[in-house]
């Protein structure tokens, strides 16, 4: 098997609880007839409600998943029992041929792919004048939205923030659905992001006043727009909400590394499912960040497993610090890894302080810091170094007892996402072992 | 700069209109950027320069995060581990141990832990701790399977002291005492078990010198501490002090204890009083009636029925001295077998009855194998059969459905409707990790009863009963299972289902 996966990364892929469990469950091979693997896949068929069994294939090169079943959870059920019988029943998979439904789909997993790169090539003509239209009227409509939020955070300073409590949600809501109507839904997130925080407790209005500040930069910097150099542009665009052509995108040189898959973590914001992935370049000793949406239990992507090693070519969304990327091309399968690369807690903070300078609006940022203590103290979770310096960590109670448990006491090395001056921890590795939060 | 900044908030939170605009004069860097927003004030409106200004700040205080400085010490690392960890098992499917198979596969497989000396994975114990605090039953199991980890992790979280002692026998007796002493009242009950492990003699005193200021409830723990490991040692402190507690709950616990410690004054003293009222005269056994309790048996928790001085009430009194003297005096006495001795009584109905019963306790008390059977065997079986259910050692569960299998022509199922399947009922009561033979002998009718009934409830003690089957016969069940038609798999998958993990989670423990 190309990929090395332990039954609890497999589980991680699974869309949700119940999924988790059905698949558990189905993982029995007495359940399923034809089993079979090869370097590049696995198959087998399990008996469902209907006559016929539902046909299970897995991609292993790139960890793709294709089930008969009606479901529209993705992985379904039978594909993560497959994938866990592979990792926990080697031995129950035949080391033969794979059947015609596998080849067809593999071979059309593969056509696929050599025709949407094919069409990359191919020069698409491009009615320039059309485009240089759509683009100055965007233009024209994100300008008018953000002077609309240029004079509406105005009224807010006037008025006072202390009025803000006793606002309704739907008074952040209409100027957020107005951005969008502007086309710039990137500010109306940062608008939707303020909501609550007037009614968070103790010290809101500092906080208030840190995101009001921070959405009223873009609004300065947005009226400087043609100021600026091209980089920060780009920067302000993606904050804005403009949205990168990915295909133009994939056209360009990227930057081939072993990348250590470092964390994951996936978010839910109402429907939408919103996975962040965290990658190191071992030799460019630079972050990437893979984002993937999906809608409910749909499709997020399987092919980046925490704890392993993506020798690929990574293309980067352009900007000011570009970490968003795209993996445009895979080199070499992934091989697990025990340990990621960790600094200091003062170079942690440095690489932070710096990437800040580059680019403002940076809302989360990765931190992956060597020889850390977790310990509770004043009913706070935090992560001390040697030096006695510690950093305050975003987890509930039932994941603060476990890091500190998995710490023993001992220093560990942990990974996470730094955000409004808190950590939120992702990966740990102790001595013994490497672990996914 | 926190200067400025809280200014700034301040007139924010006011609202310009009412405030004049601050002078923000942070110093450094920042101040001479603040200098140029301030002198865009020409052009720009005084909420402009705020929020330009609080942007600016926001961003020089991200940059410049410093982290804090605790008050306090790193605790000390929990040192090595004696047992090894079962991390094989996985972490999703401990949540599903516990989540959906609390009451039948979780109790087996810790103490499976327990007895091949494998430790939880570290990730898991805040799990485990947290199901011991809410549930007290399962302190004994998960406690002694934490780890040294899970001991150092209790120790600081007071929801989990009842973890913090450790179980290893060297753990100063100092530390246990102060534990006793000092500690809620879950912990003292584990610093006395671990106290008489280590020390018995000082457990024992330390026990005496705070029994009169001790809660009822307290002392009935302690107690229960005492009777996991009582020896004739424990005897005068239950003989003088505890026996003679003003509460009858303190009494009645120290009598069922020294009932079980035959060497105890106490024990002799029953067994003399039953010896008196139960004798073999001829082929025939007569029994008499114990005098109206004098100042002794009253001591010894011998009193009076309800009505005194009726025929109910020596029998009652009866009753609570044969209850607890071991039945295998009476064989011993006699030189009968049970059996025998049950054909011979024949004394009026509720005279017999209540000396079945007491027989029945005085068995299910002192473990007494012979004697059980002998009685659940016997034309009474049916009468005292719920008598026995809360002494019966897993063995005895076992023997009890094979001798009403073999009064049923070998089969599960009786005649009886649904719910009152008795042996069904009795197999229920099976609740723990099957013997291979019994297994073996139970299995082919359990199977059979599949085919041949359309019990909901025959379906459902066969679903159940996955996870006590022996994970050595797995594969030989899914075999028989499999030649069963496909109609029967709504019964046999959810078996088989629940068997295959039980075997994967026990699968772990060998690795």
């Amino acid at each position: 098997m190309p990929i090395s996966l332990t039954s609890e990364q497999v589980l991680a892929l699974a869309p949700d609880a119940s999924s988790v469990k059905s698949g558990k469950d189905l993982a029995s091979v007495r359940k399923w007839g034809n089993l079979g693997c090869n370097e590049d896949s696995a198959w087998g068929e399990c008996q469902g409600s209907g006559a016929l069994p539902y046909q299970v294939r897995i991609d292993l090169a790139e960890l793709a998943f294709k089930c008969t079943c009606p479901s529209r959870k993705f992985p379904c059920k039978h594909s993560i029992a497959l994938l866990l019988m592979l990792v926990e029943q080697n031995s129950a998979f035949g080391q033969n041929s794979p059947p015609a439904w596998v080849i067809e789909w593999l071979e059309g997993r593969r056509n696929r792919a050599e025709k949407k790169a094919k069409r990359e090539d191919e020069d698409k003509p491009v009615d320039a004048v059309a485009q240089a239209k759509r683009q100055e009227q965007r233009k024209n409509k994100v300008a008018s939205g953000v002077a609309e939020l240029d004079r509406w955070l105005q009224d807010i300073l006037r008025q006072g923030l202390a009025g803000l409590k006793a606002k309704p949600f739907s008074f952040w809501e209409s100027m957020a659905a107005r951005l969008v109507d502007c086309q710039a839904p990137g500010l109306a997130r940062l608008i939707r992001d303020c909501a609550g925080v007037a009614s968070s407790g103790e010290g809101w209005q500092h906080k208030l006043m840190d995101k009001l500040g921070t959405i009223y930069l873009i609004v300065e910097a947005y009226n400087r727009f043609e100021s600026l150099d091209e980089s920060m542009q780009e920067e302000i665009k993606s904050v804005i909400g403009f949205t990168t052509n990915q295909d133009e995108l994939m056209k360009t040189v990227g930057i081939k590394d072993k990348w250590e898959i470092v964390g994951q973590k996936v978010e839910r914001e109402d429907k939408l499912r919103v996975q962040r992935t965290w990658l190191f370049g071992r030799n460019t000793k630079r972050w990437a960040l893979i984002l993937n949406f999906a809608h409910g239990t749909g499709m997020l992507d399987t092919s980046l497993v925490p704890g392993h090693l993506l020798e690929a070519e990574l293309v980067f969304f352009p900007g000011s610090f570009p970490i968003r990327a795209l993996v445009r091309e895979r080199h070499e399968q992934c091989a697990s890894i025990d340990a990621f690369t960790a600094v200091s807690t003062e170079e942690a903070l440095q690489n932070y302080a710096r990437a800040l300078a580059s680019n403002p609006w940076i809302e989360r940022f990765p931190l992956s810091i060597e020889n850390v203590v977790p310990v509770r103290h004043a009913n706070r979770w935090w992560l001390l170094d040697h030096n006695e310096h510690a950093l305050k960590m975003t987890v509930d109670n039932s994941l603060g007892w476990q890091l500190i448990t998995l710490s023993r006491g001992e220093p560990i090395n942990v990974f996470g996402e730094w955000s409004d001056n808190e950590m939120r921890p992702l990966t740990v590795k102790t001595e013994a072992q490497l672990v996914s939060l | 700069m926190s200067t400025c900044w809280d200014d700034l908030v301040s007139i924010a939170l006011i609202g310009t209109d009412q405030q004049k605009m601050p002078e923000l004069k942070p110093g450094g860097q920042l101040g001479i950027l603040l200098d140029k927003i301030n002198a865009t004030a020409s052009s720009k409106s005084k909420e402009s320069i705020i929020l330009s200004s609080a942007g600016c700040m926001s961003l020089h205080q991200k940059a410049g995060t410093i982290p804090d400085r605790l008050n306090s010490k790193k605790p000390e690392p929990c040192g090595a581990e004696d047992w090894l960890s079962c991390e094989e098992v996985g972490h999703s499917r401990l949540k599903i141990l516990i989540e959906e198979h609390e009451r039948t596969i979780l109790p087996l497989w810790l103490n499976a832990c327990a007895a091949k000396k494998r430790r939880l994975p570290e990730r898991a114990i805040p799990l485990f701790l947290d199901l011991a605090k809410e549930k007290k039953e399962f302190r004994p199991l998960v406690c002694p399977v934490i780890g040294n980890v899970g001991r150092w992790l209790a120790a600081m979280n007071s929801d989990w002291s009842f973890a913090a002692i450790s179980n290893n026998v060297e753990s100063s007796v100092e530390h246990l005492e102060e534990s006793f002493e000092t500690g809620p009242a879950d912990e003292r009950v584990r610093a006395l078990e671990e106290l008489r492990r280590a020390n018995p003699e000082r457990a024992l005193t330390k026990l005496q010198e705070t029994w009169d200021s001790e809660t009822i409830s307290q002392k009935v723990s302690f107690l229960d501490v005492i009777a996991k490991n009582c020896t004739i040692e424990d005897e005068p402190f239950l003989e003088e002090i505890s026996l003679i507690d003003k509460r009858k709950e303190v009494r009645e616990r120290t009598t069922f204890i020294l009932s079980k410690l035959l060497e105890s004054r106490f024990a002799q003293r029953m067994l003399a009083r039953a010896l008196e009222l139960i004798k073999l005269e001829g082929k025939r056994i007569n029994m008499s009636f114990p005098k109206d309790s004098d100042k002794e048996m009253v001591r010894d928790g011998i009193v009076k029925a309800a009505q005194p001085e009726t025929i109910e009430d020596k029998i009652f009194r009866l009753v609570q001295i044969v209850k607890v003297v071991p039945p295998s005096v009476w064989s011993t006495q006699f030189r009968m077998s049970p059996e025998q001795i049950l054909e011979k009584i024949e004394f009026d109905d509720i005279q017999k009855r209540s000396l079945i019963r007491a027989w029945a306790s005085a068995a299910g008390l002192h473990s007494d194998k012979d004697w059980l059977l002998a009685l659940s065997n016997s034309k009474y079986g049916a009468f005292i059969r719920d008598k026995f259910e809360e002494f019966y050692e897993p063995g005895m569960h076992e023997e009890i459905v094979l001798s009403m299998m073999r009064d049923n022509g070998g089969k599960l199922l009786t005649s009886d409707v649904d719910y009152q399947q008795p042996i069904l009922n009795a197999l229920l009561r099976c609740n723990h990790e099957w013997s291979e033979p019994f297994a073996r002998k139970v299995m082919p009718q359990m199977l059979e009863s599949i085919k041949t009934s359309k019990s909901g409830h025959a379906h459902w003690v066969f679903k159940t009963m996955g996870a006590y089957f022996p994970v050595s016969l797995a594969n030989e069940i899914e075999t028989e299972c499999k030649k069963l038609n496909s109609d029967f798999r709504e019964v046999i998958d959810p078996f088989l289902t629940i068997l295959t993990f039980k075997c994967e989670v026990f699968a772990a423990l060998n690795n």
